[in-house]
């Protein structure tokens, strides 16, 4: 990726602390009162079950326009930075994620131009995607604005890849990575973006938190000999983990996060968010 | 992160691009900023990539010998990047024959470029439009590299890149044969033809069209085949332009290149050639040369950029 990430952007600007993050949303909410937006007093439920909803609606798109996993992600994290700023309350989600991976595909230099992108959100969303494309063009605008113009974002992929090479190096084969923890890990990572995580941890505290979650679920279950070899795999992964210097305290934070979002999954139900957000697009 | 659009006051165009309108501004302390408003068109086609790259990279990169991105802010629908404003550009000091280059202002230009390219390559960017207009001069005689409007992240071997970049007299052998997994080298070779440029006063392969410049390429720098350049034979234009382009010119000897280049001294020759091989493998990395006798041991030492010899416009 380019540049360093200490340097970055998105660590002087986009990495915040829970407060900060909470303090953007309650002055969020204080506006839309203030202002006597429509949609104010309209309760959106769980907060958690909004963004799988976005992010389902995400990937619905992505795919549809054959983006690589980079894209989506670069995408996922646009679409937190802005809901930290503005509430979907005010905004027409459909539009809000079309211009996300709108400009994504532009910065991962796979453009697509805008009157296509929007004609392929119609397809998928018809009632709720307008076909007019300046609209998209305006979200775009919007979405640059609210993220500070910071475009160049860092994500935790190439961190968990590293590290699975420098654990097998270290442990010598004592500690490798199974091929079934690695690809769990990876799609926890793409889980990562539901949660406020990447905004709050550099991208290789995720990554770890990702590994361990893998770890901790594909742990096999049953006899006793299973559970202590497992046992000793989170033992080694843990002194690892104090090895290399790792914020402890960060990863399990996020392994919580993690945790409680996959919690909170069980009780997700698509028609009931897609119910709230109609009500939404259709009173602004 | 975004300042307030009333922080900066405009005080007069400057000049205009593709994608935005340049105003020359100041703040309240009085300091002096290039301002760009990007033309949004009334966003019917989006914001133009060239300018999102721009913002992209700026955001991101900091060095002495790369133009500053100080603010960003928006007003009236329109982004604005609040710019280090540059007095000049290496494209008017080469073209103003009022000027006379001494050995030691060549190296300290080339030095300022290839360190601010350098941070550029660390930070795994390609430019991929290097040419003395985008290599702008501050009040201070530092070089600023400018223009990220077709600048990219380094590409994985796998990714296919557009071989359509570089303004044609720079452009490497791999882009004109129409290669599509190129590297940073190709901003090395645009340095080298720019290192010949400075020398010459006048560029070095300067073709009149995308063809003619293949054909000038070959004329000023030999023919290259499978055992200078391994590979080439197999790059997408090769076989195509290989039979429009009958003659075949040998690769010519140092003694030939020298007499080119007069006041060259080993040494910058020999970095001038690197910079300017067939095989994009074989060119120097920014670091390798930085290191070359060249910079590190040949004399004269660099001049310091405040006594580079100036256009008498040129206002501090
Ligand atoms: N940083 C700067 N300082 C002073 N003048 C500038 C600066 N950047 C641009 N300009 C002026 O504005 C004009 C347009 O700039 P730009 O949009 O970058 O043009 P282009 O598309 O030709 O590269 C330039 O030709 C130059 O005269």
């Amino acid at each position: 990726m380019a540049a360093n990430y200490w340097e970055s952007t998105q660590r002087k600007h986009w990495q915040v602390s829970s407060e900060c993050l909470s303090q953007w949303r309650n002055a969020t909410e204080e506006r839309l009162r203030l202002s006597k937006h429509p949609n104010a007093n309209i309760d959106l439920g769980d907060p958690t079950h909004i963004r799988i909803f976005l992010h389902g609606l995400l990937v619905k798109l992505g795919h549809r326009l054959s983006c690589r996993q980079q894209i989506l992600a670069t995408a996922e994290l646009y679409l937190a930075r802005f809901y930290a700023k503005a509430s979907v309350k005010e905004t027409n989600p459909y539009a809000i994620v079309t211009a996300c991976l709108y400009l994504a595909c532009k910065i991962e230099e796979y453009p697509q131009h805008i009157r296509s992108i929007t004609a392929e959100a119609r397809a998928l969303w018809p009632d709720c995607v307008s076909s007019d494309s300046t609209i998209i063009g305006q979200c775009e605008f919007y979405l640059i604005e609210e993220m500070g113009m910071c475009l160049i974002v860092h994500q935790p992929y190439r961190s968990l890849k590293q590290f699975s090479r420098s654990m097998s190096d270290i442990y010598q084969g004592q500690l490798i990575i199974l091929p079934d923890e690695m690809s769990c890990a990876w799609s926890v990572l793409n889980d990562s973006y539901i949660t406020d995580l990447p905004l709050l941890y550099p991208p290789h505290i995720i990554a770890l938190a990702a590994l361990f979650v893998a770890v901790l679920t594909k742990a096999p279950r049953g006899s006793v000999s299973d559970t202590a070899v497992s046992g000793s795999r989170m033992a080694n992964l843990a002194d690892w983990l104090a090895q290399c210097g790792a914020d402890l305290s960060a990863i399990s934070n996020c392994v919580q996060q993690l945790l409680s979002l996959y919690h909170s999954w069980e009780s997700y139900r698509d028609s009931t968010c897609q119910q709230i957000i109609s009500k939404i697009i259709n009173t602004s | 992160m975004a300042a307030s659009a009333n922080k900066y006051k405009l005080i007069k165009k400057l000049g205009e691009g593709t994608y935005a309108v340049v105003y020359k501004a100041t703040d309240a302390q009085n300091n002096t900023y290039a301002v760009k408003r990007i033309k949004l068109g009334e966003f019917k086609d989006g914001i133009d990539i060239s300018a999102i790259r721009e913002l992209k990279f700026l955001q991101e990169i900091r060095h002495v010998n790369v133009i500053a991105l100080y603010d960003v802010y928006s007003d009236q629908e329109t982004l604005n990047l609040v710019l280090e404003f540059l007095v000049s550009d290496l494209e008017h000091i080469i073209q103003d024959k009022s000027l006379i280059f001494q050995t030691a202002d060549i190296k300290a230009w080339m030095l300022m470029s290839l360190r601010g390219l350098h941070h550029c390559h660390r930070s795994y960017i390609m430019h991929r439009d290097l040419k003395p207009s985008n290599l702008l001069i501050a009040a201070d005689g530092n070089i600023k590299i400018a223009d990220f409007g077709l600048a990219r992240v380094a590409a994985y071997p796998q990714e296919y890149l557009t071989p359509t970049v570089v303004t044609r007299w720079y452009r490497a052998p791999e882009l004109l044969l129409g290669s599509r997994h190129y590297t940073e080298s190709v901003d090395i070779w645009a340095m080298g033809a720019i290192f010949a440029e400075l020398m010459l006063r006048t560029p070095y392969i300067p073709g009149a069209s995308d063809f003619d410049q293949v054909e000038l390429t070959f004329r000023v720098l030999g023919t290259p085949t499978e055992e200078i350049w391994p590979g080439v034979s197999s790059l997408p234009l090769y076989d195509d332009l290989m039979t429009k382009i009958t003659q075949r010119h040998p690769v010519p000897p140092p003694s030939e290149i020298s007499l080119r280049f007069m006041a060259a001294s080993t040494a910058a020759l020999n970095l001038l050639n690197s910079m300017l091989e067939y095989d994009p493998s074989k060119r120097p990395t920014t670091e390798s040369a930085l290191l070359s006798p060249y910079f590190v041991e040949e004399l004269p030492r660099p001049t310091k950029p405040q006594n580079l010899p100036k256009p008498p416009s040129f206002s501090s």
